[in-house]
């Protein structure tokens, strides 16, 4: 039978045989530091960015062509781009904010995974809330531009928030869908971890 | 990278290439393949480097480094993705160049390595200290839990090893 304390000289020389066959000299490690931007995380990094340089790109085109071809679609194209680039806005900075954390080396995992599962849970709930607030807030937006008279009765107020939480409710499970397959599951093992640190289990006396 | 003092990178360096068994270590337990390894070192090795200016030695180097080593681990951001099947760690990976022929340890190191696969994140970094011969003080230090704590997840996880052992030899 293996013992758990003659595991450590096994221990010992797996260690050895890893850091011999991974080992890196001086410059590989400097080229290992600067080539961090190649790796996964720098791949989604590089896509953000390209994204937003897409849309810039787009949103400057349809903007000059309003400007200098027509007007009257300027009103409109204003408040479709903000829209879109408060989204693509909040969303880079979220993504950005998780990729680019920085780990606390005074902190202890405890402490340091307690925080981030915070940060996780007041992200989600924030997109949860500015998905449902967002619409709304659209559809009163797109009224008081184009409402030639600008008035907003009671009934049209309902209406207009039907028609904006609507939208939202109707598209919240793409939504759903979309932040879990992005964070679901890696917020879902930090919070099994931070269960795990947090269970303060009795010792057993019977066993050993 | 970030620009720092030319002192302050060869600084920098020489204590990574120094002490770069740790980080090698901590991937070879949290990472199953070469690409997840590639990555999980590269990202520790950054979270070292935005880290080390705020290194005031108040603790010792390794125990600073398996700290961040292990936060970054447990906490990395995987693309969800997936990156084709659990690569199997080789009969060649386990034996050791220097080492004679020793069927006995050979099985000794091909059990641990299965075994610590199958523990779960925070056991897989008990585990790790304890077998670096850190104490319950160091461990409790690291991760964050009382003492008392980590003797009762390593009472576990030495029941969780015996088990998966008797299982190997029936």
């Amino acid at each position: 039978m293996i013992e758990f304390d003659d595991l450590k000289g096994a221990w010992k020389e797996f260690s050895k045989a890893q850091e011999e066959q991974h080992r890196l000299n001086a410059e590989q490690i400097k080229q290992a530091l600067e080539n961090r931007t190649l790796n996964a995380i720098g791949k989604i990094k590089y896509a953000l960015n390209l994204d937003m340089a897409l849309l810039a790109l787009v949103t400057v085109f349809m903007l000059g062509y309003a400007l200098f071809f027509d007007q009257t679609v300027l009103p409109l194209l204003l408040l479709v781009f903000a829209i879109v680039w408060g989204f693509t806005l909040l969303l880079n900075i979220a993504v950005h904010l998780l990729l680019n954390r920085v780990v606390s080396a005074k902190a202890d995992l405890k402490t340091s995974l307690t925080r981030l599962v915070q940060k996780f849970g007041s992200g989600i709930r924030s997109v949860y809330l500015l998905w449902l607030v967002a619409p709304v807030a659209g559809v009163f937006l797109g009224f008081l531009v184009h409402s030639s008279t600008g008035s907003l009765t009671i009934k049209m107020f309902f209406i207009l928030l039907g028609i904006g939480l609507g939208i939202g409710i109707l598209l919240f499970p793409l939504m759903y869908w979309y932040l879990n397959k992005m964070v679901g599951k890696h917020y879902q093992e930090l919070k099994r971890c931070l269960a795990e640190l947090n269970e303060e289990a009795p010792v057993d006396d019977s066993e050993e | 990278m970030t620009p720092n003092s030319p002192e302050k990178d060869k600084e920098f360096i020489d204590l990574i290439t120094t002490h770069q068994g740790i980080i090698h270590k901590v991937c070879s337990v949290y990472c199953q393949n070469e690409t997840d390894r590639e990555d999980l070192f590269q990202e520790v090795l950054l979270q070292v480097w935005k880290s080390y200016a705020s290194f005031k030695g108040d603790s010792k180097i390794s125990t600073w480094l398996y700290r961040v080593a292990l936060n970054t681990a447990i906490s990395m951001y995987r693309q969800q993705i997936k990156r084709g099947n659990k690569q199997e760690l080789s009969l060649n990976e386990l034996q050791l160049a220097d080492k004679p022929t020793d069927t006995a340890f050979e099985e000794r190191l091909k059990f641990l390595y299965q075994a610590i696969d199958k523990l779960n994140k925070i056991e897989k970094a008990i585990v790790m200290l304890y077998l670096e011969d850190y104490d319950y003080r160091q461990i409790s230090d690291i991760v964050g839990i009382t003492e008392t704590n980590v003797g009762v997840k390593l009472h576990r996880i030495k029941d969780k090893l015996r088990k998966m052992a008797k299982n190997q030899h029936t």
